[in-house]
């Protein structure tokens, strides 16, 4: 059955409006400084939670390796918000109470929503609006990521591909740069016609962080 | 504390309850359940080769566990909730049967969501004979309670070489993949061991699926359907219909749905007729069930009689209410006619005054899980409903998971205004109408592990005790 806010929500990031917002926003980014790629990419995103929050849930983006340190604790390493200082405050205006979210988002509060910000670490979206991040190893698939760290993200199945509950919503920038989800999590995306925009994305037994990894790191280079 | 009362226990009513529970330390939930055991279509819908669907379960047990520890959850099982007619018979109730009174949740909690599910299946009109439902044959197989000395019937149902399933959802694929699957790759599920016995013995080598809509109307998810055309024993045997305009071409038509299209790119990439396994299945479209034929002598079935249909021409045939010309009949042989058109919710018994039900659309009349007044559309009090009987039945666990978030979103708004009503007594207000004890979670608890121990002799994950009787002899002897 279509979730009609869901689709609704996920499929306002497929404007042309954002995605002339995305690449303004990015290229402004880098004028400010060429050689720190990471910063930029910071810049972006936060702009992107920002804008975003108002109007959706939240969105999932992939940059360059971070160059932050991660504190160890409790077999993950996890920094907490290190990256507002670095762009200048700009998280501060994120949101930390779901009030600011419109009735849309809300009701999709029960999927817990996530940023990527590179191949490491991964900043999660969580349902009260506030972000938290935390570094991932290779294998890690996004579900379990976000249990190991008190992140809140519905599994009924426990990642078996076999309950598509564990929904989340990424860029479609980067959601492209993705190889084609395997034949049997495609049909997933299909349960409750979640995938209509390609903004979805069910994080099971699909090890996206190695996936990604692998794929072509120089990609992300590419964006300067 | 906010006292609300749940009315089921699957996975609409653990979702509301979840949410809930987890937004407000100041909610307490008691949920009802007509069974002795909790989880509903967990437990006894979702089919026994999808066990990591079940998993689910493991979930709600871990809610159940830590909110009954904090005193904000309790489990009570085998109570229905009636109208208050039906519950004045509560003295003779059986054990296993004890009835409560809606309008007396209403007078105990601050909040009461029906959760209760669509229990029953909608049948196959026919001007002749019966067919089996699909929903007493999968309650069969998952060991549902009323389901008890049904596998005799089926033994003799399944002697039949060709089943014909009418109806193209998830519960038809489940249907047909019990049929042809060998029932060695069930040996070590919770399939109750009789069934297996049965399911053994059967002589079904061919199933065909009917619908009466065409192909870009069938309901299936495409992991059902891909799944099905990867049965190891079983071929799927392509139908012609399928290589003809528009279905043949169906990836490059603008208007058609990536669902539909993902469903035909399945079908289109299967079948391979030189790989003929020991069992087949197909898929039949525009075909409306008409009869049942028998045979004069042993009145066995011979065969299902339809009227054949076709979209009328000039529109596209696609979308739900797609517009059918009725041709002539045909005779399909078979011995097995298996209905499955899909459930529908039922009112609580002599309730209508109190909870307002939709016959047409089957489900309680609300908005956003507010329970309304049909007549004046005005929400009711403290009154919410949550997954099928709120919304009908479709959908999988996933858009359950996200209508209960609604409805729980709706009674969290409301609570804000509210203040709890002091003259809410909750459990304490019922416990004497119930005549006795009700099954806890504790008590359910009992019986889990009981099964899991059953099942660990016999190699399996399971051994459900089928008869309420035994499961609640069980619960009582294990829970003091």
């Amino acid at each position: 059955m279509v979730h009609p806010q869901l689709l609704k929500s996920a499929a306002i990031v497929d404007t042309d409006e954002d995605d002339n917002a995305f690449t303004k926003y990015r290229d402004k980014a880098y004028q400010y400084d060429d050689e720190d790629c990471d910063y930029n990419i910071e810049m972006f995103e936060c702009y992107n939670i920002k804008k975003w929050n108002q109007r959706t849930s939240a969105q999932m983006l992939l940059g360059a390796p971070s160059p932050y340190q991660p504190e160890t604790s409790e077999g993950l390493p996890q920094v907490h918000l290190n990256t507002a200082k670095r762009s200048g405050g700009i998280l501060e205006d994120v949101p930390t109470q779901s009030t600011t979210f419109d009735r849309q988002s809300e009701t999709v509060s029960s999927t817990a929503i996530l940023v990527l910000i590179n191949n490491y670490a991964v900043s999660y979206i969580q349902q009260d609006g506030t972000k938290k991040t935390v570094y991932a190893k290779d294998g890690w698939n996004l579900l379990d990521l976000a249990h190991s760290n008190n992140i809140e993200l519905e599994g009924a199945c426990e990642g078996s591909l076999a309950c598509s509950t564990c929904h989340i919503v990424m860029q479609k920038e980067f959601y492209e740069k993705l190889e084609e989800p395997s034949d049997e999590e495609n049909d997933m995306l299909d349960l409750g016609h979640l995938l209509g925009c390609s903004m979805a994305f069910t994080l099971t037994s699909k090890h996206i962080l190695t996936h990604y990894q692998n794929k072509d790191l120089d990609s992300v280079a590419k964006l300067k | 504390m906010f006292k609300v009362a749940v009315i089921g226990s699957g996975p609409a009513a653990f979702y509301t309850a979840q949410h809930l529970l987890k937004s407000r330390s100041n909610v307490s939930i008691h949920m009802f359940e007509k069974l002795a055991t909790p989880f509903g279509l967990v437990r006894f819908g979702i089919a026994a080769d999808h066990q990591d669907a079940k998993k689910v379960a493991n979930k709600f047990d871990e809610l159940a566990t830590h909110y009954q520890k904090e005193g904000r959850f309790q489990f009570v099982g085998g109570v229905e909730v009636v109208g208050s007619e039906d519950a004045d018979a509560v003295a003779n109730a059986s054990l296993s049967q004890r009835r409560l009174p809606f309008s007396l949740l209403r007078k105990n909690y601050d909040v009461v969501i029906a959760a209760y599910g669509a229990e029953s299946a909608k049948t196959m009109p026919l001007k002749q004979g019966r067919a089996v439902s699909a929903h007493d044959f999968v309650q069969w197989v998952n060991g549902h309670p009323d389901s008890i000395g049904h596998s005799d019937m089926f033994a003799h149902h399944l002697e039949a070489e060709t089943a014909v399933v009418v109806g193209h959802g998830n519960v038809a694929l489940d249907v047909a993949r019990v049929l042809l699957d060998d029932v060695d790759s069930l040996r070590r599920t919770d399939v109750p061991d009789n069934v297996l016995q049965v399911l053994a013995e059967s002589k079904v080598r061919h199933v065909r699926l009917v619908a009466r809509r065409g192909p870009f109307q069938m309901a299936f998810t495409a992991k059902e359907l891909r799944e099905m055309t990867k049965l190891p024993n079983a071929s799927y045997m392509p139908n012609e219909l399928l290589s003809s305009e528009p279905y043949k071409s169906s990836d490059s038509l603008p208007w058609l749905d990536r669902s539909p299209k993902r469903l035909m790119q399945i079908l289109h990439g299967s079948g391979d007729a030189k790989a003929i396994k020991s069992k087949s299945w197909a898929l039949d479209w525009y075909l409306s069930p008409h009869q049942i034929l028998q045979d004069e002598n042993t009145k066995s079935i011979k065969a299902i009689q339809f009227q054949k249909t076709s979209p009328v021409s000039s529109v596209v045939p696609f979308g739900s209410k797609i517009e059918l010309v009725p041709n002539e009949f045909v005779d399909m042989p078979c011995g097995l006619v298996i209905s499955s058109l899909g459930y529908t919710g039922l009112p609580l018994p002599n309730c209508s005054e109190d909870l307002p039900f939709d016959a047409r659309s089957g489900v309680i009349p609300n908005i956003q899980g507010r329970v309304i007044d049909p007549a004046t559309k005005a929400p009711i009090e403290g009154l919410y409903a949550s997954g099928w009987i709120k919304r009908g039945a479709v959908g999988v666990i996933a858009a359950t998971m996200y209508d209960a978030v609604e409805t729980a979103d709706s009674i969290l708004a409301d609570l804000e205004t509210a203040k709890p009503d002091a003259s809410k007594q909750g459990f304490a207000g019922i416990q004497a109408h119930l005549g006795g004890k009700a099954v806890s979670y504790d008590g359910w608890k009992v019986l889990d592990e009981h099964e899991r121990k059953e099942g660990a002799k016999r190699g399996k994950l399971r051994e459900k005790v089928v008869d309420l009787k035994s499961a609640m002899r069980i619960i009582d002897m294990g829970d003091k």
